[in-house]
């Protein structure tokens, strides 16, 4: 509006005196309308820490490197390193438990289940991606099946997740950090020793014996997955 | 000094009642069982054809080793292999599989990779050779003399060596001395699990005490900055050296108790061709136990000097077991002597039977120390070190930030 | 019996947590009151040899604050203290007699009769973690008096208690006080108003009022509200 005519205004009219009640009340009347699912994933996406992702990315490097320059010897490499990776999105997904918040993100207007779930969506597909990007490296440069493959590299994987969430589940603080990266590193060396001492765990004969093992985690992962959302829903006794 | 015992006691209290400790252990006791008992365990192979049991291969080769047991390597027995292996027919292509050599060869097989493996000789030139003994140490000394080449040995090393050659007992007498060989082989895991065992239960050691709060009432103390601080060095080099004999010791039994004790004073070069040490199996296994222990020493002290640099149990735990996996995967190429030699004799490195019984030795006024008569030491004085540097950092400790 | 505080500073880069402060302390107890970030726990913690002054002596007859014998006779209960989770409160005990150079023999029959003037001798064999908040900070009261401290120092020590129990620890407080020094820091004007026989208060690291406080000055919490502008609508 032109300056002059604003001064003009002014003069003519008496300027009412602001009342800081009646403002808050008129600006209480204005319907908030409610955040979407998509809006509500893209704000916990940035509430990821950078930190997480780019460690989990850096699970990449191999492919980015490229395949041809890596020995035979990468399957079991990556097999031994993935534990880490649950580690990550595990740790990442659950740390209200970790850091003592229970109770404050129980408290808020959107509920901790929506929040966990949101979270481990996010990193579960970012998980899933990697390992896509993974297997097929690793099967290319071994002298196993596809589906040995797979299962070498999903199976500490998945153990991995299984133990962090269950001990996110069942205990509390930060204790429970040094415990599951205890358990990553004991899953991670078992797993570089079980080929070094052991490699007869990996012949073909045994493939059964991974593929329900590998069925028995995705099937206990679900489970504790669920029985942690329960868990959300209300304090089972004083923390 | 009855103070000292006294927070040594609660030190290690607070270890033991920590139930990750005990998961630690039951599982890495289960690990070195696998580890002992993996070669017996699954189907032998060839090709993609199951050949047998690894358990009744072992069984079926134990009776021929038995037949063995106690005979010298000299010409005759040479003869014998050889005439042996003769009656293999050459066109076979898995000779493994022929009738000829179940029934002809195979008691002979003990020393034919006894031979092969002192004179690297392939299959195909040992089906060949024309067994002669003079003409076996001859090629034994010439696979020597390649090794420490390629090793980039010094005049002194080499000559140091071939003195050490000199005064081993020839001809070699054949010995069963499979334990000794699992525990020679096995001893690489064995170490791995040890350093991660002290890794995961020494790394919050120093750090709890930070994250716990219970610093502020330990160093207003007053033996909280001085004995405060050695009681958990001790109690933490304890856990060291117990857990070393805890998993070196079952190892060592489940090695006797399924392969036998027999041929404790057979030629160490019967399990490893290429070190000319005059040493027995039965004195391996005490320097493999002592390497093992000082390891484990060192170790310990270092992961509690870490922690308490970091005040993190968790970024100690990384950065430890990190080292860990790093030095199972990676490692230095032998051309450079300098370096491959700090990286092989590292905590992280050192506990592998091609290091220990490595040929780069360590010259002090002009005497030669073979790794695992130097290592030892220098793990000491470097304990003492960090323990020291340790101590500093400690005490220099304030409680802030909070 | 004197504790000298000489000048003491402490700064972290830009900030003065406590500035050129110097006092003497003898026999009694007291209170130092001052809002949260005056300095009081800085002040404390150097006090009791866990933190460094930027400048300044602090000594105790003679020995200064970094000396052993300094902290033999020092007895502290910090504001936010840990405990180790699997011990019972006995196991505590002991182990801080240890720290404390008590003799084994001597360091059990202390932690008995501290349990019981404190009322843990019930759950002395019980896990720490079974602790309620109140009981743990028993405990930590328990500890400080272990090596009978000619100087005790307390942050926020009845923080947790319930009332009864509050009683009980100021009668503790006031009969330690007869013959040593007792320094209490506290939000709880109440407390230095019952059982201090001097008030210290602390304004952004400096002391801005030492002395005695009877009931001729008026209320201390009026008084210390004043100081701190709090009174309706200053702040």
């Amino acid at each position: 509006m032109n300056r002059y005519l604003k001064q003009e205004i002014k003069k003519a009219f008496e300027v009412p005196v602001p009342n800081q009640k009646k403002k808050t009340q008129f600006l209480r009347e204005f319907p908030r309308p409610p955040i979407s699912m998509r809006q509500f994933i893209l704000i916990q996406i940035t509430y990821l820490r950078k930190g997480t992702v780019v460690l989990s990315g850096l699970f990449l490097l191999p492919v980015l490197i490229g395949a041809d320059s890596i020995n035979l010897n990468i399957l079991w490499v990556i097999s031994a390193l993935i534990p880490f990776l649950g580690l990550l999105a595990v740790t990442e997904s659950t740390r209200f438990a970790i850091y003592g918040m229970y109770e404050l993100e129980m408290s808020a207007r959107f509920s901790i289940k929506s929040v966990m779930f949101a979270r481990m969506s996010v990193l579960g597909l970012l998980d899933a991606f990697i390992l896509c990007c993974l297997i097929p490296l690793c099967y290319r440069n071994s002298s196993v099946s596809l589906l040995q493959t797979g299962v070498y590299l999903l199976v500490p994987y998945l153990l991995t997740v299984n133990i962090s969430l269950y001990l996110t589940r069942c205990f509390h603080g930060r204790e429970v950090l040094y415990s599951c990266m205890c358990a990553a590193v004991l899953i991670s060396g078992g797993s570089w020793g079980l080929h070094i001492a052991a490699d007869f765990v990996y012949q073909i004969s045994y493939i059964y014996w991974w593929i329900i093992l590998f069925l028995f985690l995705i099937g206990r992962m679900a489970q504790e997955i669920y029985r942690i959302m329960k868990q959300t829903e209300e304090l089972g006794w004083n923390l | 000094m009855s103070n000292l015992k006294m927070l040594y006691y609660y030190e290690l209290k607070k270890l033991w009642k920590r139930k990750m400790i005990w998961v630690t252990l039951l599982i890495f006791l289960v690990a070195t069982a696998i580890t002992m008992l993996g070669e017996l365990i699954g189907y032998y192979y060839i090709g993609s054809e199951k050949a047998d049991t690894k358990y009744h291969m072992f069984l079926v080769d134990r009776e021929y080793q038995k037949q063995l047991d106690g005979r010298e390597i000299d010409q005759s027995l040479l003869e014998e292999m050889s005439d042996a292996y003769g009656r293999i027919p050459m066109t076979a292509e898995k000779y493994s599989l022929t009738e000829e050599y179940q029934k002809y060869a195979r008691p002979y097989c003990a020393v034919f990779n006894f031979v092969r493996d002192t004179t690297r000789m392939t299959v195909s030139e040992m089906m060949q050779w024309i067994p002669d003994l003079e003409d076996f140490y001859r090629k034994r000394q010439t696979m020597l003399e390649e090794d420490w080449e390629s090793c980039s040995l010094s005049d002194g090393e080499k000559e140091f060596w071939r003195q050490k050659e000199a005064e081993l007992e020839v001809p070699f007498m054949y010995r069963i001395t499979e334990s000794y060989n699992m525990l020679l082989q096995g001893v690489a895991t064995v170490g791995v699990l040890v350093l991660l065992s002290v890794s995961i239960c020494l790394s919050g050691v120093f750090a709890e005490e930070h994250t716990r709060r219970t610093d502020q009432l330990i160093l207003c103390s007053k033996h909280g900055k001085d004995a405060a601080y050695w009681a958990k060095v001790l109690a933490g080099v304890s856990f060291a050296v117990g857990v070393s004999f805890l998993l070196f010791t079952f190892a060592a039994i489940l090695a006797f108790g399924v392969y036998g004790a027999e041929g404790f004073d057979a030629a160490f070069q019967l399990i490893f061709a290429k070190y000319s040490y005059p040493i027995t199996v039965g004195q391996m296994v005490f320097i493999l136990y002592g390497c093992v222990m000082v390891t484990a020493v060192i170790f310990s002290v270092f992961v509690m000097v870490l922690s308490e640099l970091f005040h993190s149990g968790i970024a100690t735990l990384a950065v430890t077991s990190g080292m860990i996996i790093l030095s199972m995967i990676c490692s230095v190429p032998v051309q450079y002597r300098i370096a491959a030699q700090i990286w092989n004799w590292s905590p992280s490195s050192f506990l592998a039977p091609w290091n220990i019984f490595d040929v780069w030795m360590v010259s002090v006024f002009g005497h030669y120390f073979t790794a695992w008569q130097a290592v030892p030491v220098i793990y000491v004085v470097i304990s003492v070190g960090i323990g020291a540097i340790g101590k500093i950092v400690y005490r220099r400790f304030q409680v802030s930030g909070r | 019996m004197e504790l000298v505080i000489d000048r003491v500073s402490k700064q972290y880069k830009n900030d003065i947590a406590v500035d050129r402060i110097s006092i003497k302390l003898q026999k009694g107890v007291y209170g130092l009151l001052g809002a949260n970030g005056a300095g009081k726990t800085t002040l404390i913690r150097m006090i009791c040899g866990i933190l460094k002054p930027t400048s300044g002596t602090i000594s105790f007859d003679g020995m200064d604050v970094s000396e052993e014998n300094y902290r033999s006779v020092l007895g502290y209960l910090p504001q936010d203290f840990g405990y180790y989770p699997e011990f019972t409160g006995l196991d505590f005990l002991l182990y801080m007699a240890a720290l404390k150079g008590i003799g084994r023999t001597q360091a059990k029959q202390k932690a008995k009769q501290l349990l019981q003037i404190v009322s843990l001798q019930e759950t002395a064999k019980k896990k720490i973690k079974t602790y309620s908040g109140g009981m743990k900070q028993r405990l930590g009261i328990a500890q400080a008096l272990l090596n009978e401290p000619k100087l005790l120092i307390l942050d926020e020590p009845t923080a947790g208690l319930d009332p009864k129990e509050r009683v009980h620890f100021r009668n503790l407080i006031e009969d330690w006080g007869r013959d040593h020094i007792v320094l209490l820091s506290t939000h709880i004007v109440s407390d230095v108003e019952q059982i201090a026989d001097q008030v210290l208060l602390m304004k952004d690291g400096q002391l801005i009022y030492c002395g005695k406080w009877d009931g001729t000055k008026g209320d201390l919490e009026r008084f210390y509200l004043q100081q701190f502008g709090g009174e309706e609508g200053n702040e």
